[in-house]
């Protein structure tokens, strides 16, 4: 009985106009996005040129591109955009799709949520209709995929805020508002502790209501503007490469049918077919119904597999990525690694030059990469002739203005670790477990012997 | 809808107004003055540290080249003498700008150029003869500059011995000269760009972003003396990176000088304790990395941290003091010892890299980064 009102309300024909707006707006920003990262020179500094990478758990398959091939792939982002762009949005964003996502599982160094959601939304267009002529009628559901995953993100986004550091102790906005106290007439304000509360909570309660307050017609004539301010101070005032911009541009999709109409006909030469509806019978739109709802059922679920590993979410990472978790760690660290020999024997394996200093960076405060760093060690002296049998790492890392402490069990093997999905980390330290230098110099021998190492 | 876009753009503006507002409305709240100027402190280290550190370095080498002129045109023991000396003050002060490693520094690849060991003692014997030598390739690094000179003018160990090896081969001397010659161009280059026009820019850029003045520097100290002074200078020697932990005596810097290796350990030491006390080479300005820490206002890490730091900084240097010249020799014969030094050493490298770093929020990448 629901499946069938589900089904009626989600076929019911509504005019396609806001579908392909954003798929205009979309393929326009991601055109830019490649252009800016190809005139950076990242496909060298990111792709090509490090010696190592951090590929993701299914996919460290996948040959690294050559330069020729690395631009190869870029070269094919670029079509694609192309194509989505002069109305041929589904080949277009499938050759997007592709290629893009490929590079971005190639290393985790570069995991960004924003990269995660252009890969998400480039491949509901391999699937919606939104070439010009299906302005003259999509299915409901199609038209408001869209949205939902856009609110999803908001409002996820959100619940990860509401967490201590965030609520209470206004961090790590605390840290990084005072670096631009040098900014001319906001500048000083930006240094003081209250502002970094105001900061927070506006971007909590901000991302937990933006997203829902966008589906009304009253609210978004309000919202939207807030929008816009909120993602161009944080444009301003962070790193963040273009994801203010991906969503400043895809929640004009909101906006109703004549505002896309409007502006489209007036500022860009595409025409648009006028909105006849005619009811959705075929099997195909049942299909993407069906899809659309198995496919945000998954999005629902994903962000909330953190759940299932006990300890602190932000310090083991377990479950962290790809759940719209964003500027929430002020997170550095530096790891040493000591490979064992068939003798028991024990070095300080000398890491200089192998990583870029943002691998070196992510890798040493994020437990997954450093169990990758260690297997790497391991193969690598295997190869060049040395007898190492295990790999231990003594790492620190600070999180969130808290001070260094020991982030993994120092005498374990790394190299033996399984990192199941599901598992527990145990042999990351509890947050709480608080080991100072100082503390672990003294007790460091004795640890050692209680130890299988 | 028709007519929402001006509308759109007018509420805009109201909420950026609102924003700034706020913002404003707060000044009587809060304490302006906490702010930290980091104008002031990018100021004296370009002023009172790294421009008359690269002017004194330069001059070195240029002090040197003369020396050196003189040497390979009659040499005799005296004129070893002087050349020795020169080298070694020449050594002594490329410690203070060694950790300067960004800028016109890194665009010459200056500090592979002065300073890459242990030298290739084959190679540079090839190099001697090689009448088409051309230096500062990327593969011959570790033939050229300050290690290359070390073992030249110490190849024997007399002054005398060493006068007469130059006189057995005429372009020993020459090769003397074109090494020297190099060393000085480049190390005048790098000081005439600070001089014109980099300094400005440096100052200029108050922000923390990795191209910022306080986001070089911090970087390249954090690297240098990770790798440069912690690695380089002390583990590597000491054994640290062999499975047998042997000591490797040939890898210590400036290994022919013979007792000139902790020397030049301390003083790479002494320029980073100073750079982030605040101690200027020349001048009274006194703004440190401390005063930056002491600023920020929360306990834990600035004023707490501070401490930690400073009282770390007086445990390496008590380390230091507890190692003996010839390094080369000590590393074998007090090798705990150093190894002591260097765990020391490793405790200022989180410190400075983990907990001030991530208390200033200094970025260490140009790549777009969310927040982790």
């Amino acid at each position: 009985m629901w499946f069938k009102t589900a089904k009626e309300w989600g076929l019911t024909p509504v005019d396609g106009a806001p579908l392909v707006a954003l798929r205009l707006v979309f393929a326009g920003l991601i055109l830019f996005s490649t252009l800016r990262f190809i005139g950076s020179g990242w496909v060298e500094a990111q792709v090509v040129e490090p010696l190592v990478a951090f590929p993701f758990d299914w996919f460290s398959w996948l040959p690294r591109p050559g330069l020729w091939a690395a631009y190869g792939l870029f070269g094919a982002m670029l079509v694609g955009a192309i194509l989505m762009l002069v109305n041929r949005p589904r080949l277009g964003a499938l050759i997007f799709v592709l290629p893009f996502t490929y590079v971005e599982m190639l290393d985790k160094t570069n995991y960004l949520n924003h990269y995660y959601f252009v890969s998400l939304m480039a491949g509901l267009f391999v699937f919606l209709p939104s070439r010009n002529q299906d302005a003259a009628g999509v299915p409901r559901y199609a038209r408001d995929l869209p949205k939902v995953l856009l609110t999803l993100v908001y409002f996820y986004a959100g619940l990860a805020k509401l967490n201590s550091d965030w609520v209470l102790d206004a961090l790590p906005l605390g840290i990084w508002l005072p670096q631009h106290s040098n900014l001319p007439l906001v500048g000083p304000a930006l240094a003081w502790p209250i502002t970094a509360y105001a900061f927070s909570w506006g971007g909590l309660i901000f991302d937990l209501f933006a997203g829902f307050a966008l589906w009304s017609e009253r609210g978004r004539i309000w919202v939207y503007p807030v929008v816009v301010v909120f993602h161009l101070v944080t444009w301003l005032l962070f790193p963040i490469g273009v994801f203010p911009w991906v969503m400043i541009g895809c929640t004009l999709v909101f906006f109703g049918a004549s505002f896309h109409r409007n502006w489209i006909q007036r500022w860009t030469r595409v025409e648009l077919s006028e909105y006849s509806p005619e009811p959705f019978k075929s099997g195909s739109m049942r299909w993407g119904l069906i899809m659309s709802a198995c496919f945000l059922a998954i999005q629902l679920i994903v962000p909330w597999r953190f759940l299932a590993y006990p300890g602190e979410l932000f310090w083991h990472e377990a479950g962290y990525r790809f759940s719209w978790r964003v500027m929430l760690m002020e997170k550095a660290g530096v790891a040493y690694f000591f490979a064992q020999n068939g003798e028991g024997r024990e070095r300080e394996v000398d890491l200089n030059g192998w990583f870029t200093p943002n691998q070196s960076k992510m890798m040493s405060t994020q437990p997954d990469m450093i169990l990758q760093c260690a297997r790497w060690i391991k193969q690598h002296d295997v190869e060049m002739g040395l007898d190492t049998r295990a790999v231990r790492a003594e790492v620190w890392v600070g999180l969130n203005g808290r001070r260094s402490q020991l982030f993994i069990d120092p005498f374990v093997d790394l190299t033996q670790i399984e990192d199941d999905m599901g598992e527990a980390r145990d042999w990351v330290l509890p947050l709480d477990s608080v080991v100072t230098m100082s503390e672990f110099r003294a007790r460091k021998n004795e640890w050692r012997a209680r130890s299988a190492w | 809808m028709r007519n929402s876009l001006p509308l759109f753009l007018i509420i805009c503006l109201a909420s950026a107004a609102v924003f700034t507002l706020n913002g404003c409305a707060g000044l009587e709240g809060g304490d302006p003055e906490s702010a930290f100027d980091r104008g002031a402190l990018l100021q004296q280290w370009a002023d009172q540290t790294i421009v008359p550190g690269y002017s004194n370095w330069a001059e070195h080498t240029k002090t040197l080249a003369d020396v050196t002129v003189l040497l390979a045109a009659e040499p005799t023991a005296d004129r070893v003498e002087d050349a020795r000396e020169a080298f070694k003050s020449t050594y002594v002060t490329w410690q203070s700008v060694a950790t300067f490693d960004f800028g016109p520094a890194a665009d010459r690849a200056h500090l592979s150029t002065t300073n890459t060991f242990p030298v290739d003692t084959v190679g540079l014997m090839e190099d001697v003869v090689d009448v088409e030598w051309t230096p500062g390739t990327p593969s011959s690094l570790n033939r050229i500059g300050l290690p290359a000179l070390d073992h030249l003018l110490f190849a024997k160990e007399d002054a005398e011995g060493c006068a007469q090896w130059l006189n057995e081969d005429v372009r020993r001397g020459q090769h003397l000269l074109r090494l020297v010659g190099f060393l000085a161009e480049e190390s005048m280059a790098v000081s005439s760009a600070w001089g014109s026009g980099y300094r400005d820019d440096f100052v200029a850029s108050t922000g923390t972003e990795l191209g910022s003045g306080l986001g070089a520097t911090l970087n390249a100290f954090n690297r240098t003396f990770e790798s440069n002074l912690r690695r380089q200078k002390l583990g590597l020697p000491s054994g640290v990176s062999t499975f047998s932990q042997t000591p490797l005596p040939g890898h210590v810097e400036a290994p022919f000088a013979g007792d000139l290796s902790l020397q030049l350990m301390k003083e790479a030491f002494l320029s980073y304790r100073n750079l982030y006390l605040g101690v200027p080479i020349q001048g009274d300005g006194a703004i440190g990395l401390d005063d930056y820490l002491r600023s920020l206002g929360d306990v834990n890490r600035g004023a707490q941290l501070d401490s930690d730091i400073r009282a770390q900084l007086v445990a390496a240097e008590e380390a230091l003091e507890a190692l003996e010249s010839p390094l080369s020799e000590f590393v074998i014969s007090q090798q705990d010892l150093t190894f002591d030094a260097y765990a020391e050493l490793q405790g200022l490298v989180v410190l400075w890299k983990v907990d001030m770093m991530s208390a200033l929020g200094v970025l260490v990448t140009y790549q777009d980064n969310d927040g982790d």
